[in-house]
């Protein structure tokens, strides 16, 4: 029987630990005893009395020291492992380590030093602080957050304009940098188009026809519903205009938005003439006619802008519209008298929107929460009026529950009740896939659909269900599965917004006469 | 690269205005700091009660102080935060409540104080199974390797002599008992030490009601503060914030509920007290109780090897069976 010792000098292991320790080495093959304490004098003297011959001179109450008993041949190697087992990194430690997230902008940004881009997305009294902090660290932002004051938006893109960074937002719900969808967007494929959208869903449709048309995207920037504003002046669309227009490989500049302030629409379209490359603007409810000068060329619709883009950039002529006639209503079920009215239901606001100005072109009394014209507001957005359009990504509809681009429930609830009502011809939908939309849309619009027929069937009637997917091949909700569910429910499928309206216009018409 | 702010809860009343020094020992809810001035600073998830030479902080997920701190990093104080340079963390310390052990009179007399040390010597044996002085010194079975039957050799010698030091209130016994104790025994802070420092939790709260236990532990002082020197880093800390009547919040509590004569509170307490380390938080249960009450520990029954030396203890034997 033969007696070794290590000395580890200044060891500070828990109790726990050494206990392990000295466990551990009494399991080892020819070790009979083992111990590991730290080196009192109280300890090498009680373990002399027990009968281990440790000479520790040197040794201080600061160094743990272990001893092993048994076959001289095993004694090396236990002490060897024991060491090892010291040295050795607790895993736990390594794992946690690994599972650290940062906590602020300025810790993310330690963690990946090339960003240059912070996606901000908090309760929106947080928010405009967050953004500043970005802005601070020399960084861009995208600010998702909505309920930021107007005039926080206005300190925040003053001070990234003077600092040649990029506000996007806020309440920006889609971008697309460098090919990596933010948000609420679609997975499409990078080439010559950049767009600017102060609309989420506009620059969706852009972007998802261009792909589909055979060209990609450069970039995609999101400028928030309030840049072109008087208030804002339209910072970060005219910042997304000049960084676009020094892009090389931009070829072709869309830019979006809801009808900007006089001044503002006049100073974009200004820029946008000096961008040195082709411009094509959609500003919804604008005189195309009137925007087109020169290198800029106006659309009527989200369609038209995608369309011209393209042409333009394989060298083609741009159409003044590609809002060709709809064929006769043959998919438009037969009416039963009394059902004369599109009913449209959308989660784009922006769809909403366009669908509220090319029906207002060719209907009477339409009416919509976000109305071509004032006095075409809806009285009560709970209860349709006439042609009803109503966008139910409003406030008052996501207060306590999500967006209804990933939450079907209440769409689906209002299209049965517009099912029910005898005066309901079309129900006009939008369904928006790609990042951040709900997983299978189909699977939750298939059922209210079948229902909605069956509620309308009871009743003698049929109702038509038009609609469009806005949405790629590459969408992780794979498009052609989709489409399948959603035609063979009954829904009749167009390309685009635009032309899922004047279908449903083409319908209500025909359905007339 | 931005360091991570940890708020501190709380401050130790022993912690150093200008603690600088190198960071000696880091586990998952506590990190021991070794101070230029040689003394030691413990960091402390907000898990763990309080010490008076610990800062308390509230960790952020996955609550592991490894992850931030490494043996041989420098840590320096800097107006009103810790820093470590390499470490990634600093500790904010402008909002932490500065935290100072209280320790209660306890009257070990009263028949309700002993039912209370009743119920702390019961967690004892529950927890007490294997390591450390109290499986020992209360199980009555033969210890298992040539190096327990050394140590608890050793504490049949020291454990009544220390008892009759107490008794007869000499000091310089009582410093020869606990020098044969000091350092003995496995853990980082070896058993002895941990028995120590409950021993003088005991006698600091006795003393307050019984004037002449103050003149025997002055003169325990200067003695003990010689051990300690002796001892490694943590010890020497425990041990010399016990002489100055300053201990672990957890044993703080239970001497209070000892001292209200709150069994409840008496048992949960002792298991908070009894979980911390492998053995550690046993043998300071056990010098507690062994300053409190030596009979709870020595035993009545002259049949057991150490209760057969527990003479001395008469008077809170009589309040056990009265």
């Amino acid at each position: 029987m033969a007696t070794a010792f290590k000395i580890v000098p200044k060891e500070y292991r828990d109790s726990v630990s050494l206990m392990q320790l000295s466990a551990l080495l009494t399991k080892l093959s020819g070790v009979e005893q083992a111990s590991a304490v730290m080196a009192t004098p109280n300890n090498l003297a009680l373990l002399e009395e027990a009968g281990f011959a440790v000479k520790a001179a040197g040794a201080s109450a600061a160094d743990l020291l272990i001893v092993v008993r048994g076959a001289e041949t095993a004694l090396a190697g236990a002490l060897e492992q024991a060491l090892q087992h010291l040295t050795r990194q607790p895993d736990s430690a390594a794992q946690t380590e690994a599972a650290l997230k940062p906590r602020s902008i300025e810790m993310a940004l330690a963690e990946a030093g090339a960003a240059n881009i912070a996606l901000i997305s908090t309760p929106g009294e947080y928010a405009a602080a967050e953004a500043m902090k970005a802005l601070r660290l020399g960084i861009n932002v995208m600010l998702f957050s909505d309920n930021v004051s107007e005039e926080d938006e206005v300190r925040l893109k003053r001070f990234a304009r003077d600092r040649d960074l990029m506000v996007m937002g806020p309440d920006c719900g889609t971008a697309i940098i460098n090919g990596v969808p933010l948000a609420f967007a679609n997975v499409v494929k990078r080439g010559p188009i950049g767009a600017i959208g102060a609309s989420g869903t506009g620059l969706q449709q852009v972007t998802v026809l261009v792909d589909r048309l055979g060209l990609g995207i450069s970039q995609a920037v999101g400028t928030g519903g309030r840049d072109l504003h008087r208030e804002v002046g339209g910072i970060a669309m005219s910042k997304g205009l000049k960084d676009l227009a020094a892009d090389p490989t931009t070829k072709v500049i869309v830019l979006i938005s809801k009808p900007p302030a006089a001044e503002i629409a006049e100073r974009i379209l200004g820029e946008a003439r000096k961008a040195g490359k082709p411009v094509v603007v959609n500003f919804l409810g604008a005189d195309p006619a009137r925007i087109s000068v020169g290198n800029v060329h106006g659309a009527r619709t989200l369609e038209d802008a995608a369309r011209a883009a393209v042409a333009i950039a394989r060298g083609e002529v741009p159409r003044q519209s590609y809002g060709d006639p709809v064929p006769p209503a043959a998919a438009a079920p037969p009416f039963a008298p009394g059902q004369r009215y599109i009913r449209g239901l959308f989660s784009g606001g922006t769809f909403c929107y366009e669908a509220a100005l090319l029906l207002d072109e060719q209907l009477p009394d339409v009416y919509s929460n976000t109305p071509a014209r004032p006095q075409s507001a809806l009285a009560d957005v709970w209860r349709s009026h006439h042609h009803t359009l109503i966008d139910l990504g409003d406030d008052v509809f996501t207060r306590g529950r999500p967006h209804p681009m990933i939450d079907y429930r209440l769409r689906n609830e209002r299209i049965a009740k517009e099912a029910d009502d005898p005066q309901t011809a079309v129900i006009l939908l939008d369904v928006v896939l790609g990042y951040g939309s709900n997983a299978n849309p189909a699977g939750e619009l298939v059922p209210a659909l079948r229902r909605a027929r069956q509620i309308a069937g009871r009743q003698g009637r049929s109702v038509a269900l038009v609609g469009h997917i806005c949405g790629t091949d590459g969408d992780p909700q794979n498009l052609n599965a989709q489409t399948n569910a959603l035609t063979q429910a009954g829904m009749v499928l167009t390309q685009s917004n635009a032309q899922a309206v004047r279908l449903a216009a083409a319908m209500v018409a025909g359905g007339r006469s | 690269m931005q360091d991570w702010i940890l708020p501190a809860l709380s401050i130790g009343s022993r912690v150093a205005a200008d603690a600088a020094g190198h960071v000696r020992s880091v586990y998952r809810q506590a990190c021991n700091v070794e101070l230029d001035s040689g003394a030691l600073l413990t960091l402390l998830s907000a898990a763990l009660g309080n010490l008076p030479h610990g800062i308390r902080c509230a960790l952020p997920e996955p609550k592991d102080l490894r992850v931030w701190l490494r043996p041989g990093q420098a840590v320096a104080r800097d107006g009103s935060r810790l820093r470590t340079p390499r470490g990634r963390v600093t500790i904010e310390l402008s909002h932490a409540a500065p935290w100072r052990c209280e320790l209660p009179a306890c009257d070990v007399y009263a028949r309700p104080a002993v039912q209370a040390m009743l119920a702390t010597l019961a967690v004892l044996r529950e927890r007490a199974l294997r390591g450390g002085f109290a499986p020992l010194v209360l199980n009555e079975a033969d210890p298992g390797s040539p190096l327990e039957q050394a140590m608890r050799k050793r504490l049949l010698d020291s454990l009544p002599m220390l008892n009759r030091a107490g008794a007869s209130l000499d000091a310089a016994l009582a410093a020869k008992a606990l020098e044969q104790l000091a350092g003995l025994g496995p853990g980082l802070t070896p058993s002895g030490d941990d028995f120590i420092v409950g021993y003088l939790a005991a006698l600091h709260s006795r003393c307050q009601l019984e004037p002449a236990l103050r003149t025997f532990l002055r003169g325990l002082t200067a003695p003990l503060a010689r051990l300690a020197a002796a001892s490694n880093l943590l010890s020497r800390q425990f041990i010399l914030n016990a002489v100055e009547g300053e201990f672990a919040e957890g044993l703080t509590q239970l001497v209070a509920a000892i001292a209200t004569h709150d069994r409840q509170l008496a048992r949960e307490a002792a298991e908070q007290v009894a979980s911390v380390g492998h053995s550690s938080g046993c043998d300071s249960l056990l010098g507690l109780l062994f300053g409190l009450c030596p009979v709870l520990v020595l035993g009545p029954a002259p049949s057991r090897a150490a209760g057969a030396l527990r003479h001395g203890s008469q008077h809170a034997g009589e309040s056990i069976t009265a």
